[in-house]
C-alpha cells in the first residue's frame, strides 16, 4: 500500500482515555502550568518541578526528540548568568543565580516537550476553541517554523565558518567575537524569517486560508497517538 | 472559454526602476499550457503572482478573471510554502480552509499524492523530503483544491528526470481535464511537448518565439559541449585530495541511505558531478566531506588528508549550499568578496579582478540584497571562487539559473580548474552547461564511480 493510514475519526492516545485533539490540549494545559510554576513556585519546590519536568524529558527522549538545543542555551545561560552574578553580587549569591538559571530552564522545558510530541496543526486546532482561527493559525505556524529556523541557523553558521567568520566555539569564548555571530548569523537569519513569513503568508492565502469561518482539521493519524 | 485575461499590465518595483511588465498582454484559456522563458530578474515570477492575484505591490491595466477561476501556486522554492510538519497534514491545509469535513480529507490527500507519484506515509514528516520531493508535495497540495489554473515556478530546476516525467504525465492529464497551465521555464524543451505557447519575457514584454515544439525538443537533447569519454587518469601532478572509501552511508539510528561498495578519489585539477535523483543523498556526502553534516557515524572520508571537521580547513575548502544568497550579510558587493579575503588574508585584490572577470563590476556598491536571484548566486560564488580553494564543493549551482548566469558559473569553475583546484559538484542530472571531467553516480542507493557508463558528462 503507498500510503498508510490508521483511521480518519477519534484516537486514543493516552489508552482508551482521550482523542488526539484531547490529548494535545491537555499537554497545552499542562506545559503551561508547568511553566508557570517554574516562576511562581517557592525554591523548596523546584525539586517536585524537576521530577514533574524529568517525567516530561523522558517522554520526549523516549519519542526519539532531541534536546541537545535545549541544553546547550541553558549551558550558555548559566555560562553567561553566573560570572555577571559574581561581578555584580559577589560569590555569596552565585547560588542565587544558578537559580535564576535553573527557573528559566524548567520554564522553557514544557515548551520543548509541548512542541516535540505535538503536530502543529492539532495545536492549532486545539488553540481555534478559543483563539480567532487566523490566530491559531499563526501561532500553530511559529511553532511549527521553528524547527525549519534552527535548520536554516545550523546552516547559515556552518557556511560562514567555513567562509572563515571568527564564530567558532572557540572564537567566541572571545567577547570581541560576538558581533560577528550577529552580523553573519543572526542578520542573514533574520532577513531568512522576515522572507519566509512573508511567503508562507502568501501561500497560505493561495490556499484559501481565511475563506470560511470555521475552517475544518486534517484528522489526527497515527503519529499522533 | 476565458480563464484570465491581463490587458495593458504595467508593474515595477519602485519609481527609480524601471518598469518589470510594460504593457503585458496575456490571455489564458482552459486547457491551455504556456510557458514563459526569460533572464532572471525580467519579472517572469513577478508575472506569475499577478496571475495567481498575489502581487505584493499595486499595477496598472486591466486583469479579467472568470468567476469559477480557482488558481494553485506552486513556488521556486517549495521551502516557503510548507505549512505544516507532516505530509497529509500539509496537503489537508486548503480542504481546511474550505471547510471540507474531516471524513472526506483523506481520500481526497491520497488522491492528490498519487498523482503528483509520491508513494509515501501520509505521516511522512515534510523535513525528511528532498527538494524535488517537496516541489511534488507541493504540487498535491494544490491538486487538491482541484485548481482551474495551474501556476509553476521553474519545475525542471528542482525535479530529476524521473520527476520531471512524472511531472509531463500529470500536466497531460490535467490540461486534458481542461485545467490551463502557466509556467515559468528556462528550459521549456523539457516540457516541449505540452506546451501550446512559449514566451519570451524581456524588456517587460511578452514575445511568442518561432521555436517549433520540435527544434526545442532537439535542443533539449543535444549537449552544447561534446561529450567525453573518460577514465580518469591520475598523473603523477595530480594529488588526491579527496578520497572515500567503501561504507555505507546512514544517518544514526536509521536505513542505509545510500552504499559506496568502491573507494572514489577527487584529484586536482578535476571537475567531478554527482548525480542521482532527489533525495539520493547527495547533499548530505557534500556536507559530509566539509565536516558540517551531523547525524552520520564517522565516515571513512579524507579531504585533504585529514577527516572533514567544521574550521581545520581554512580557505582551503569551500562549499556552496543550495539557495546560496542565505549567506549574503554585508552592505556591498565588494564587501561581501573580501570578507573571507580578510579573514584568511588574502590579496583583496581578488575581489575586484573576479568582478571585472563576470563583468559586474558595477555591482561592486549595490546591496547584495537587492540583487536579482541570478546575480546573488554568482556573487556567493564568486566569494569563494576568490579564495581559490584546493577544493570546492557545490549543491547544484545551475539550480533556477539563466543561460547567462550559467555561462559565468562555468566561467568561474573553469578557471578554478585551471588553477588546480578539485571541484565536485551535484546535480540531479546530466545535461549540456558544464563539461565534466568525471561523474560518481547514486543510483539505486549505490554510490559509484560512473566513468565509461555514460556517454555524457555535462551537467548543470
Amino acid at each position: 500500500m503507498w500510503a498508510k493510514r490508521t483511521a480518519t475519526g477519534a484516537k486514543k492516545p493516552l489508552g482508551t482515555l482521550l482523542t488526539a485533539t484531547q490529548y494535545c490540549a491537555f499537554a497545552l494545559v499542562l506545559s503551561l502550568v508547568l511553566s508557570s510554576c517554574a516562576f511562581f513556585l517557592p525554591n523548596s519546590g523546584l525539586g517536585w518541578l524537576l521530577l514533574v519536568d524529568g517525567i516530561l524529558v523522558i517522554h520526549g527522549l523516549y519519542l526519539k526528540n532531541k534536546i541537545t538545543a535545549l541544553l546547550r542555551v541553558g549551558v550558555i545561560q548559566l555560562a553567561l548568568t553566573l560570572p555577571l552574578y559574581y561581578l555584580l553580587h559577589g560569590e555569596a549569591q552565585l547560588l542565587d543565580g544558578a537559580i535564576v538559571v535553573l527557573r528559566v530552564f524548567l520554564a522553557m522545558l514544557p515548551g520543548w516537550w509541548l512542541s516535540s510530541t505535538q503536530s502543529p496543526e492539532r495545536l492549532g486546532e486545539v488553540l481555534s476553541w478559543g483563539l480567532p482561527s487566523k490566530w491559531a493559525f499563526v501561532i500553530a505556524a511559529s511553532i511549527g517554523l521553528l524547527p525549519y529556523m534552527m535548520q536554516e541557523t545550523k546552516e547559515i553558521y556552518a557556511i560562514q565558518c567555513l567562509r572563515g567568520a571568527s564564530i567558532t566555539p572557540k572564537a567566541l569564548r572571545n567577547p570581541k567575537n560576538w558581533p560577528e555571530l550577529i552580523y553573519c548569523v543572526v542578520l542573514p537569519v533574520l532577513i531568512q524569517l522576515l522572507k519566509l513569513s512573508k511567503q508562507m503568508a502568501k501561500a497560505a492565502k493561495l490556499r484559501h486560508f481565511g475563506k470560511v469561518n470555521q475552517p475544518t482539521h486534517w484528522p489526527a493519524t497515527r503519529e499522533d497517538e | 472559454m476565458k480563464l484570465i485575461a491581463l490587458e495593458g499590465i504595467h508593474f515595477g518595483y519602485g519609481s527609480h526602476q524601471g518598469e518589470i511588465l510594460d504593457d503585458l498582454n496575456l490571455v489564458v484559456n482552459r486547457g491551455e499550457c504556456h510557458c514563459i522563458n526569460g533572464p532572471t530578474g525580467s519579472g517572469k515570477s513577478s508575472l506569475l503572482h499577478l496571475l495567481a492575484g498575489e502581487l505584493c505591490r499595486p499595477y496598472e491595466g486591466e486583469v479579467y478573471r472568470h468567476p469559477s477561476l480557482l488558481v494553485g501556486l506552486v513556488m521556486q522554492d517549495p521551502n516557503v510554502q510548507v505549512l505544516r510538519q507532516s505530509v497529509g497534514a500539509e496537503i489537508a491545509f486548503a480542504l481546511e480552509n474550505l471547510g471540507i469535513a474531516a471524513e472526506l480529507m483523506v481520500e481526497k490527500v491520497q488522491q492528490s499524492l498519487r498523482r503528483v507519484g509520491l508513494y509515501i506515509s501520509l505521516d511522512t514528516p515534510v523535513e525528511v523530503l528532498s527538494l524535488g520531493q517537496k516541489y511534488r508535495l507541493m504540487m498535491a497540495a494544490q491538486l487538491v483544491f482541484k485548481p482551474s489554473l495551474l501556476l509553476l515556478d521553474e519545475p525542471w530546476a528542482q525535479l530529476d528526470d524521473n520527476g520531471v516525467s512524472e511531472l509531463q504525465a500529470v500536466l497531460k492529464t490535467l490540461l486534458h481535464e481542461g485545467v490551463a497551465v502557466v509556467m515559468v521555464e528556462h528550459n521549456p524543451s523539457a516540457f516541449a511537448s505540452l506546451v501550446d505557447y512559449l514566451w519570451d519575457l524581456e524588456n517587460g514584454n511578452l514575445t511568442a518565439t518561432n521555436l517549433t515544439v520540435d527544434a526545442l525538443a532537439l535542443t533539449h537533447s543535444e549537449p552544447k559541449h561534446s561529450s567525453v569519454n573518460i577514465q580518469h587518469k591520475a598523473t603523477a601532478q595530480s594529488a588526491c585530495l579527496v578520497k572515500i572509501k567503501a561504507h555505507q552511508f546512514r544517518f544514526l539510528e536509521q536505513e542505509c541511505l545510500f552504499n559506496c561498495p568502491q573507494t572514489l578519489s577527487l584529484y586536482s585539477g578535476e571537475i567531478v558531478a554527482l548525480v542521482g535523483d532527489n533525495g539520493a543523498g547527495k547533499s548530505s556526502l557534500l556536507k559530509s566531506l566539509a565536516g558540517i553534516q551531523a547525524n552520520t557515524a564517522t565516515l571513512p572520508i579524507s579531504v585533504l588528508g585529514k577527516r572533514p571537521q567544521l574550521g581545520i580547513y581554512g580557505a582551503d575548502l569551500g562549499l556552496l549550499m543550495q539557495r546560496p544568497n542565505r549567506q549574503l550579510f554585508e552592505q556591498s558587493v565588494l564587501a561581501e568578496l573580501e570578507f573571507s579575503l580578510k579573514r584568511f588574508k588574502l590579496p583583496l585584490c581578488r575581489a575586484e579582478q573576479i568582478l571585472q572577470r563576470l563583468g559586474l563590476t558595477h555591482l561592486a556598491q549595490c546591496s547584495p540584497h537587492k540583487l536579482s536571484y541570478g546575480q546573488q548566486h554568482i556573487i556567493a560564488l564568486a566569494s569563494l571562487v576568490c579564495l581559490q580553494p584546493k577544493v570546492l564543493l557545490l549543491d547544484d549551482p545551475f539550480a533556477g539559473l539563466d543561460k547567462q548566469h550559467i555561462e559565468k558559473v562555468v566561467m568561474l569553475l573553469e578557471q578554478l580548474k585551471a588553477k588546480g583546484s578539485a571541484i565536485l559538484l551535484t546535480s540531479h542530472r546530466c545535461a549540456s552547461s558544464l563539461a565534466v571531467d568525471r561523474y560518481w553516480l547514486i543510483e539505486s542507493a549505490v554510490l559509484r564511480d560512473g566513468a565509461g557508463q555514460v556517454e555524457h558528462f555535462n551537467v548543470g
